[in-house]
């Protein structure tokens, strides 16, 4: 089972594909906020991007309360 | 899904990336996008695009590049706002730069007024009225007829009013588009007899909706016939719909945007006419020059022959569309002529071709010559042919024309190519119908060809590899199969058996080569065939073949650099040759003169005796890798 840290650093590899920006460094206490470009939109390209990558099916009612990268790993925690 | 599409390979994907990230080159961008992208994929070429709009200096290459900037306006009662890259993206595999605003949500008469100033400064050149089943009323009315065309009606009213305000306020041409069942609605098979079921409905809808289109002259996507191509349970994501109000799931964006894209250009003069066709193992099974016409697959009676026979009669209807045909093949006219003009099983005649260019000559000058003669521009062209090698030629110097990629079995080609749509119209009339004939030349003749400057690069990406051999054991059966059926690219026709093959094999004083080619679309296998007798101070070559599939890549030139090597290391002063005329090989009447060779002799019977000093030679040094056996030996 994948730890914490590399859940984070496997994140930040989809972060940067999905919103093209291969400098961006984030944390599980990153926010859409925070984080150029990150939208509803992009959340759902994220998640698509993270079922295939984690082989992980999340749930509607999941992807809907993402607000934060740590949401994101306790989802995949919990999955794996 | 979009099988017709090239995939794109690990070196394209980095490119796209690098591209998107960095610097970003016209060329390189054309050229990527051309091959089947997912959504990603789009994203990063509509942001490379972006980026070339930006700068000032690549600014003025966009312009030089003739993309027609079209912008665009997307009126959706759902999400649309993630389909404007795929949009940029896929407008660049049809010249079209295309600028895309969405506005979600709202009715689009409602829109219309209230981002009035915001749409008047985006100065739309179309407008998209992208509507899906969740803006029509189609919930069921079990049984009655009366109420379910009343729906229909009802639904043709809105769709009447958003075209007068649009054209009010715009003026500009539209794209509406049919819709597909909610698959969260009943769809039982019985629905097909109960009139208002959801089923019943959509279907009025869609009928009444295309006739209110046609009436009006506007252009209709066909969003219901894309949902059945792909099923409609990968069509819809009811998940996606649930979440972002997504009209149809993300990964079908690109499949949307292919098709739309295509309906855009065509507004704005951008359409396919001509498709120009290969002869042997493209309209027929076979090689006709080296099979004969008799032994040619086609026709009822092999699934391979029938295949070959759908592909005529897929030619042809096209042609009844008003699509011009042309051939373009490499080989000897006469023999191709007759076999097309003679065999019993050919669907195509004579008069459903406008123009017939068979030479010898590269297939991407010949369609340069074939735009010329009919004065029509590369980018209304379609090229069929089943050699991936030629294909990539084409492709490579000629981006703007379309290159369909085909399946090695061609009994899967018929349907992919009807998928692909090229020859998408806006109507059709009984003109149509004649339009091709306009175009028929009488002189087919080719007009002058233009060797192509940049084939150096072709010919490096495909990655060749030469593998030369003694004759052998192993290849003994091969060797022999290829002096036997190979009758054009053969100098002097001269005929061995296996025995005599092994005897050859044997022989001390004869130098024997097997060259087999290896390129990035695979393995030819062996290819050419080269005999020479040790002579005393030279090398004689009695025997010179090779298969015309690998005609224009430099594998001659790659021998003779070889059969030079070896008469120096052998300590002799001539490389020698002969060529006998036959009633198929005049292609290579000319092979040594164009290798340097000088003419020493002529006979009565036609025959020519051609001689190469060594000590002068200069190795030629095509872009093949050579893998030497002989030496190993």
């Amino acid at each position: 089972m994948p730890n914490d840290v590399n859940i984070v650093a496997r994140l930040q590899h989809i972060f940067r594909d999905e919103l093209d920006l291969p400098n961006l460094l984030i944390s599980s206490q990153s926010t859409p906020e925070q984080v150029e470009g990150w939208d509803s939109l992009a959340t759902i390209r994220i998640v698509a991007a993270v079922e295939r990558d984690f082989r992980c099916q999340f749930e509607a009612s999941q992807i809907e309360s993402i607000q934060s990268v740590g949401d994101l790993v306790s989802m995949i925690a919990a999955c794996t | 899904m979009m099988r017709w599409l090239p995939q794109p390979g690990a070196k394209d994907i980095e490119s796209l990336r690098n591209l998107a990230e960095k610097d970003a080159d016209v060329d390189t961008l054309l050229r990527l996008a051309q091959l089947n992208w997912d959504a990603a994929g789009l994203r990063r070429l509509a942001t490379s695009a972006r980026r070339l709009q930006q700068s000032p200096q690549t600014q003025q290459l966009l312009e030089q590049s003739n993309l027609q900037r079209i912008r665009v306006i997307v009126f959706s009662n759902a999400t649309a706002k993630h389909l404007a890259e795929s949009l940029t993206g896929t407008g660049l595999r049809h010249g079209l730069l295309l600028d895309v605003m969405t506005i979600e949500y709202e009715e689009p008469e409602v829109s219309l007024q209230r981002h009035r100033e915001r749409i008047a400064a985006f100065a739309p050149d179309i407008s998209i009225v992208a509507m899906d089943v969740h803006a029509f009323a189609l919930g069921p009315m079990l049984g009655d007829p009366v109420a379910a065309d009343e729906a229909a009606r009802r639904a043709v009213g809105r769709l009447g009013n958003i075209h007068e305000a649009l054209r009010r306020g715009l003026a500009k041409p539209i794209i509406f588009q049919t819709i597909c069942p909610d698959p969260e609605q009943s769809r039982l098979h019985v629905d097909r007899f109960i009139p208002g079921s959801h089923k019943d409905l959509v279907n009025r809808a869609n009928t009444a909706l295309a006739e209110f289109v046609r009436e009006k002259g506007d252009l209709l996507l066909d969003v219901s016939a894309l949902a059945e191509e792909v099923g409609l349970g990968n069509w819809v994501s009811p998940r996606h719909w649930a979440l972002a109000k997504f009209p149809f799931a993300p990964d079908m964006a690109p499949f949307y945007a292919e098709h739309l894209v295509k309906l855009i250009g065509l507004r704005f003069g951008k359409s396919r006419r001509v498709l120009v066709l290969d002869l042997d193992n493209t309209l027929w099974g076979g090689i006709v020059g080296d099979d004969g016409k008799e032994n040619l697959t086609l026709g009822p009676g092999s699934p391979v022959g029938e295949a070959h026979r759908a592909v005529q009669q897929m030619a042809k209807d096209l042609r009844d569309r008003g699509v011009v045909l042309c051939i373009s093949s490499k080989n000897e006219e006469q023999v191709a002529m007759d076999a097309f003009l003679t065999h019993p099983e050919m669907v195509l005649v004579k008069d459903d071709i406008a123009v017939f260019q068979i030479n010898w000559k590269d297939k991407a000058s010949n369609l340069v010559a074939l735009s010329e003669i009919l004065n029509l521009g590369l980018d209304s062209f379609v090229f069929l042919d089943d050699n991936p090698a030629e294909r990539a030629q084409v492709r490579f110097a000629l981006p703007q024309v379309a290159v369909p990629e085909v399946s090695k079995d061609v009994t899967e080609w018929v349907s992919a190519l009807q998928a692909a749509c090229f020859f998408e119209a806006t109507g059709f009339t009984q003109e149509d119908r004649e339009r091709a004939a306009y175009y028929r030349a009488d002189a087919r003749r080719a007009a002058q060809l233009v060797a192509f400057a940049s084939q150096e690069d072709y010919l490096r990406s495909l990655d060749m590899e030469m593998q030369i051999a003694p004759f052998d054991a192993v290849g003994r059966k091969r060797i022999a199969q290829l002096i036997a059926k190979s009758n054009q690219f053969n100098l002097t026709t001269k005929r061995y058996s296996e025995a005599d093959v092994a005897a050859a094999e044997a022989d001390s004083g004869r130098v024997t080569l097997q060259i087999r080619l290896r390129d990035t679309f695979g393995d030819n296998g062996m290819i050419s065939v080269v005999i020479a007798d040790r002579g005393a101070n030279s090398l004689d070559v009695e025997t010179w073949l090779m298969s015309c599939r690998v005609l224009g890549r430099g594998v001659p030139e790659a021998v003779l650099d070889w059969l030079v090597a070896e008469a120096r290391r052998s300590g002799k002063s001539f490389v020698r040759g002969t060529f006998i005329p036959s009633k198929k090989n005049m292609m290579v009447a000319d092979h040594y003169r164009s290798l340097g060779f000088d003419l020493v002799g002529r006979k009565a019977n036609g025959s020519t005796e051609w001689e190469l000093s060594v000590d002068s030679y200069r190795d030629k040094s095509p872009p093949i890798r050579v893998r030497d056996l002989v030496l190993a030996n």
